[in-house]
């Protein structure tokens, strides 16, 4: 199951992020896009342990850089959802390869799938409710958020890598 | 670089190039990566609290026999485990031969896994002691590692093969019957001198022929005692005879010295063994079934090292007094016909039962003109030393690998050494 998810959020990743570039006609990103799905999948058939990181790495950036161009927002943020899931999925398919014949894989599989639900769906979510709901903020709040996720994103690296 | 970081960075960057260029659907596109940071938080292993309970189906077994490991492990913790990786650390020179050494599981508090795997391995001794745990949630954010320790040891020991007999003859003797002739006339088989008759001995025992030449005196014949006597094995782990390239023949005199050991303590003999390579390991000597199993157990841990020379070996003769029965199981190198004269001088007899590696090399090297020759040239030096070694009364026996060590020992260590019986000193 891992490894049939695996491949299918790689090549939706990819390709709806891609799409998004080609009905707005960048066709030449699009086939970048293109060509980096073809290397992300034969990178993980292969088992280079670098690729997963660097298609997250460049779907969000494509993604990210999508907004700038004004495409489609769906898309983008879909397809950087379904980013984060392959990126996840190759990581969890590399430690059951450590499980042995009489181990509960599905049972394992099972509950992963269900935890990754738990930041798709809340993921997928807020990003559907942000498209529709806009709020104005002024510049010293923008500071304070600032500084707030600076030392949010701080603690909370500190504290995984703990 | 771990993953965490990596999301963090990706995560961190799109809200600051977000906040930054005031562009929200980027800071909306952070929100997944800090929602899966936020969950490897929250769901986080504590700590683990594992106790393991390690059997082996057996402690010591023979080369190419298999030991079955099997493992309980369980969660003492209160919290569930729910993605733990068990690797029992298995030393180099075992290998797996049925079942896994490692386990993907979930733990629930108080729950247990249970798991059985196979190995065999080279002759050593191993120690598996030791499980690595490692516990993450289900993200693969957050693991903790801690390695525990059990009890296990395996001996992994030297085939023993069953030789009828090992003909020896040194001149001391212990006081103990056994099967080694003790130039001593009294109870045997053999015959040995004859006597006066003396009250008590038997009647069959009367040399009637020679009581007929003098009649006034009756003559009875006496037998030679066999009685057990100290062995010394020594073994010869040095590299510089033993290995050849990558290859080794220090495992054939290994499997031999098992088996003389075990022939000679069989035959109720005083049996030691001093081991002279990497470290020099004595056994002290002793008797029996023990002592084998002694003899098995120092056997199974040695290994070859960089000791050059006999120079500096050293018989203590509280343990081996002179003309004990000294066995050398060495490849033999160039100059070690020094040290054995010297040994041989001190009154010792000296049996050497010395692996061909001639013959053994030459296995491993393409066949050429050059090569013959070369081979040619060092088996000329090799007999010289052998010839050397013959020459001063040393019982050598040279064993080609390619043949099986019980053949060798039937057809040159069963029947006592006729030329140089009686004449030893």
């Amino acid at each position: 199951m891992t490894t049939f998810l695996l491949f299918g959020s790689t090549l939706f990743s990819v390709g709806l992020v891609a799409g998004g570039y080609s009905l707005a006609g960048f066709s030449l990103l699009a086939l970048l896009l293109g060509a980096l799905g073809v290397i992300w999948i034969v990178g993980l058939i292969r088992g280079w342990k670098w690729i997963p990181l660097v298609g997250l790495l460049s779907v969000y950036g494509f993604a990210a850089a999508g907004f700038f161009l004004g495409l489609s927002g769906v898309l983008m943020f879909v397809g950087a959802l379904l980013g984060l899931s392959a990126w996840d999925l190759s990581d969890f398919s590399a430690r059951l390869k450590l499980a042995a014949e009489e181990d509960d894989v599905p049972s394992l599989e099972r509950r992963h799938m269900l935890r990754l639900m738990l930041v798709l769906l809340p993921g997928a979510a807020l990003v559907a409710v942000s498209l529709i709901v806009h709020i104005r903020i002024s510049f010293e709040w923008m500071v304070v958020l600032i500084l707030v996720a600076v030392w949010g994103f701080g603690r909370m690296v500190a504290q995984l890598l703990h | 670089m771990n993953r965490t970081f990596y999301a963090a960075f990706l995560a961190c960057l799109l809200v600051l190039i977000g906040l930054v260029t005031l562009h929200a659907p980027l800071l909306i596109l952070a929100v997944p990566i800090c929602l899966y940071l936020l969950l490897g938080i929250l769901f986080s292993p504590a700590g683990i609290q594992i106790e393991v309970d390690r059997k082996l189906s057996a402690g010591r077994v023979l080369v190419g026999e298999r030991v079955l490991i099997t493992l309980k492990v369980t969660n003492q913790g209160s919290r569930t485990l729910e993605e733990v990786l068990l690797e029992d650390l298995v030393p180099p020179g075992l290998e797996m031969i049925e079942g896994s050494c490692h386990r993907l599981v979930r733990l629930p508090a108080g729950g247990s896994v249970t798991w059985t795997y196979a190995l065999r391995g080279r002759r050593g001794s191993y120690s598996l002691g030791r499980l690595r745990v490692t516990a993450r949630e289900q993200l693969g954010l957050v693991s903790i590692q801690q390695t525990v320790n059990t009890a296990g040891q395996l001996f992994i020991v030297p085939p023993v093969l069953r030789l009828r007999r090992v003909a020896i003859q040194p001149r001391r003797t212990r006081v103990y019957s056994g099967s080694i002739p003790a130039r001593q006339g009294g109870p045997g088989i053999e015959f040995f001198d004859v006597r006066e008759y003396q009250t008590g001995d038997p009647p069959r025992w009367i040399n009637w022929h020679l009581t007929a030449r003098h009649p006034s005196t009756v003559y009875a014949n006496q037998f030679e005692q066999e009685r057990v006597a100290d062995v010394g094995l020594i073994l010869d782990g040095r590299r510089i005879a033993n290995d050849f390239g990558g290859r080794t023949i220090f495992e054939h005199s290994v499997l031999a010295t098992a088996s003389l050991a075990d022939a000679f303590l069989n035959a109720g003999n005083r049996v030691g063994m001093f081991f002279y390579g990497k470290q020099i390991v004595w056994t002290l000597p002793g008797y029996g079934r023990m002592q084998v199993e002694r003899i098995l157990h120092d056997l199974s841990r040695l290994e070859p090292g960089d000791s050059q020379v006999f120079s500096d070996l050293y018989v203590p003769r509280n343990l081996f007094p002179s003309h004990s029965q000294l066995v050398l199981i060495s490849p033999l190198a160039a100059e070690d016909d020094g040290a054995l004269v010297a040994l041989r001088s001190r009154g010792y007899h000296l049996l050497v039962i010395s692996p061909d590696p001639v013959s053994f090399e030459l296995e491993g090297l393409p066949k050429s003109d050059t090569t013959a020759l070369a081979a040619r040239i060092v088996r000329l030096q090799r007999n010289l030393l052998l010839h050397r070694l013959r020459a001063t009364g040393i019982q050598v026996v040279e064993w080609d690998v390619s043949r099986p060590f019980e053949q060798v020992a039937r057809e040159f260590l069963e029947r006592r050494p006729l030329l140089r019986r009686g004449i030893q000193p």
